[in-house]
């Protein structure tokens, strides 16, 4: 395919803001989505089942008079079509099947296969995807730090690839001197990684093989979320993994994205706003799998938010309300609206919003 | 077809020369001492033309380099045939209407205005802009935390449009569902509630196509108790495409500037600021066609506040990176008299106008 697409083109910063920043208007929104909800702390099982009273407007914006114009704004993705509902997976996290080592640490223990699968991203696009587990993104796996992660990887596509958990170091079995995440899995293999969720974050694990611009697009990405000790306050929370397609592929041409989301597929959320509560607090967990592009944003209406990059804190970083992820970037966005309304949530490259990447929530009293 | 999109980006730029060689011409103008450098805020220097010319300005080691002719754009702009002046944009910014509420609250009340005009961002370059009160960037606005802020919003444009402002608890900006006809009004009403450096940006869908049209400008809000004393100055980091915008969007802008006109802050250097004065510049991006814009300093570093929402800087630095809607307050100092420059570090956007100069006593 192309992976020589990348050597022309230019390269770029991602964001670097130091964490020592802590300022008077920077805990503002936090200890308010504290204060609310002190006397409910969530216990580690609520927050990792999903919250409840979740749900999306089931009528359709469509083809507002401000729509028009727009790719792929016409239609809807059905959930039956890709096997996946883009607003169930917003709150799908996977907690592995949680048992206790003899020394008292939590183990728990996941599945991720990988397969070939055609997935619509918009309405008559179809991308031939590989995939975790049947959906793109890929599970978002869920541990508290301290446990014990192990992965089962059986590759059942056509792609052969290791995959590499950014930020967290596997063990490798005795004898093994190198990298057990480096080391390819062909089809019909099989792979077990296994670490220490050593620090709370936000991870991202994804196919490392080459190309691997190709691989990552077509959806061998997801989320490693690392809870810290205590858990952070309770909300309503809600994972999202902001992505791009080219419509086209062709020999020693530089891919270019046609067609942006989060979760997948272009629009869902605009034309099916998600619905939230009048001073509900909101916790994204954000990551970038967009390829082709060095960067990808979130911009939010009508709010600001706190900023935890890469999750691994518990201090934000910045009150702001537009956040910027290079590929494999992570972020924790803390918000909160003290006003019913409809506030959209988008890309702030126009490009970007334009071709997909535009959402709204529906917030009521 | 559409991946040839980006293709081209590389192709746009001659050859171009080093921002160095650029450094060491034009500021032989600024040698000339102005009366009215007193003043505390920043003085003006006329525009190039103005200027008479002394002995010093044809020093040849301030001569203007023959590759300086070169560059795109570099011509001068007349501020009057365009109706405002970036160096007065670069000072100016609106208090608003101050009145009290009952609640004893403070009242800010400020009128903005959608009107199409024809500007220059370099000579002989029209853009067929959409201006907030006759200017792109629009005024800065001002408040303090915790006051009320009424903006009277009337759209005098031939689209259907609205006004978001990015970072406002409100729902009175709801842009999206509150689209507000041409000639028709609204009020949009709102407590300035966390201060920091907000945006305020037209909105209508495409994005790409109706985001570079001019409507946008600055909302500070100020903290209950003020920044230390500063020079201040406002920058909106911006870009145009003069061609129609028609698919294959377009992959970078023709033109770069800071407040609208190429070069403007080249060609008249910003004069009245000394070694060892604070200086405090409010900083926007919102060029697209670009994932992002920085802003380089030359000559000094900066402490760099994100967003404007806190008191405590998060980084200090030469330069900081901005993508399309992100602001950042940044304060800095110069040790020694000079000229120091300030420009994108995206080389090929700073070869286009979008590059300035300190004029440092």
């Amino acid at each position: 395919m192309t992976n020589q697409s990348r050597l022309s083109r230019r390269m770029i910063l991602g964001g670097c803001i130091g964490l020592a920043g802590l300022a008077s208007n920077l805990g503002a929104l936090s200890t308010s989505l504290q204060s609310v909800h002190a006397s409910s702390l969530s216990s580690q099982s609520d927050t990792m089942s999903g919250m409840s009273g979740m749900s999306m407007s089931s009528k359709a914006i469509g083809d507002t008079p401000s729509m028009v114009g727009l790719p792929f704004q016409k239609g809807d993705v059905a959930a039956s079509a890709n096997g996946f509902d883009p607003l169930k997976m917003l709150t799908d996290f996977d907690p592995g099947k949680a048992s206790r080592l003899s020394n008292g640490q939590t183990f728990r223990d996941y599945s991720l296969i990988a397969t070939n699968k055609n997935l619509l991203l918009g309405p008559q696009i179809q991308l031939p995807g590989v995939v975790y587990n049947g959906r793109l993104p890929g599970p978002f796996i869920r541990a508290t730090q301290g446990d014990r992660i192990r992965i089962s990887f059986a590759n059942q596509s056509n792609v052969t690839h290791s995959i590499n958990f950014a930020g967290l170091q596997p063990s490798n079995p005795a004898g093994k001197p190198q990298d057990v995440t480096l080391e390819p899995v062909p089809k019909g293999g099989q792979a077990v990684y296994e670490f220490n969720a050593n620090h709370f974050g936000v991870y991202t694990y994804q196919a490392f093989t080459s190309p691997m611009a190709d691989t990552t697009f077509r959806g061998l990405f997801g989320m490693l979320i690392v809870d810290p000790p205590t858990p952070r306050p309770k909300a309503l929370e809600l994972a999202m993994v902001m992505s791009g397609s080219p419509l086209e592929i062709k020999p020693n041409v530089a891919p270019v994205n046609n067609i942006y989301a989060i979760n997948a597929v272009a629009f869902q959320f605009f034309k099916h706003p998600i619905n939230i509560k009048v001073n509900q607090p909101v916790r994204i967990y954000l990551a970038n799998a967009t390829e082709f592009d060095r960067i990808n944003s979130l911009h939010l209406h009508g709010n600001l938010f706190n900023v935890y990059r890469s999750g691994t804190s518990l201090t934000p970083n910045e009150f702001t309300d537009t956040v910027i992820l290079c590929h494999g970037q992570t972020a924790i966005l803390e918000f909160m609206y003290k006003l019913p309304g409809q506030y959209m949530f988008h890309a702030h490259q126009a490009i970007f919003s334009d071709e997909g990447w535009t959402s709204t929530f529906n917030v009521t009293a | 077809m559409i991946n040839q999109r980006r293709l081209s980006r590389r192709v746009l730029l001659g050859g171009g020369i080093g921002l160095a060689g650029l450094a060491s011409n034009l500021l032989a103008l600024q040698l000339v001492p102005k009366g009215a450098q007193a003043s505390s805020a920043i003085t003006k220097i006329s525009a190039i033309a103005d200027i008479p010319r002394t002995a010093k300005t044809s020093n040849k080691a301030l001569a203007v380099p023959a590759s300086f002719a070169t560059l795109p754009f570099i011509n001068p702009v007349e501020p009057l045939s365009i109706g405002f002046d970036p160096s007065e944009l670069l000072v100016t910014s609106e208090q608003g209407t101050v009145s009290k509420l009952a609640s004893g609250q403070t009242l800010r009340e400020f009128t903005l205005t959608v009107t199409p005009k024809t500007i220059l961002p370099a000579a002989g370059q029209q853009f067929k802009a959409l201006a907030v009160n006759g200017r792109v960037p629009g005024p800065t606005l001002r408040a303090t935390q915790g006051d009320h802020i009424r903006i009277n919003f009337t759209n005098n444009s031939n689209i259907a449009l609205g006004m978001n402002f990015s970072g406002i608890r409100s729902n009175a900006n709801d842009a999206l569902l509150k689209f507000v006809d041409p000639n028709a009004s609204i009020v949009y009403d709102f407590d300035a509630e966390f201060f920091g450096l907000y945006l305020y940006q037209g909105f209508k869908l495409p994005l790409a196509e109706n985001l570079i049209k001019g409507l946008y400008g600055m909302l500070i809000i100020d903290p209950p108790t003020p920044r230390p004393k500063a020079t201040e100055l406002f920058m909106m980091l911006n870009g145009f495409v003069f061609s129609p915008i028609t698919q294959p969007l377009p992959s970078s802008n023709q033109l770069y500037a800071i407040n609208t006109v190429a070069y403007h802050y080249i060609r008249n250097p910003i004069t009245g600021v000394t070694a060892n004065q604070l200086v405090r510049v409010y900083l926007a991006n919102v060029t697209e066609f670009e994932l992002l814009n920085s802003f380089h300093l030359h000559g000094t570093v900066f402490n760099i506040y994100r967003s404007g929402t806190s008191l405590k800087p998060e980084e200090t630095d030469s330069t900081v990176m901005l993508g399309p809607a992100q602001r950042a307050i940044l304060e800095f100092t110069f040790k020694l008299p000079g000229q120091y420059m300030f420009h994108t570090y995206q080389g090929e956007c700073a070869e286009k106008g979008c590059m300035g100069m300190f004029n440092v006593q």
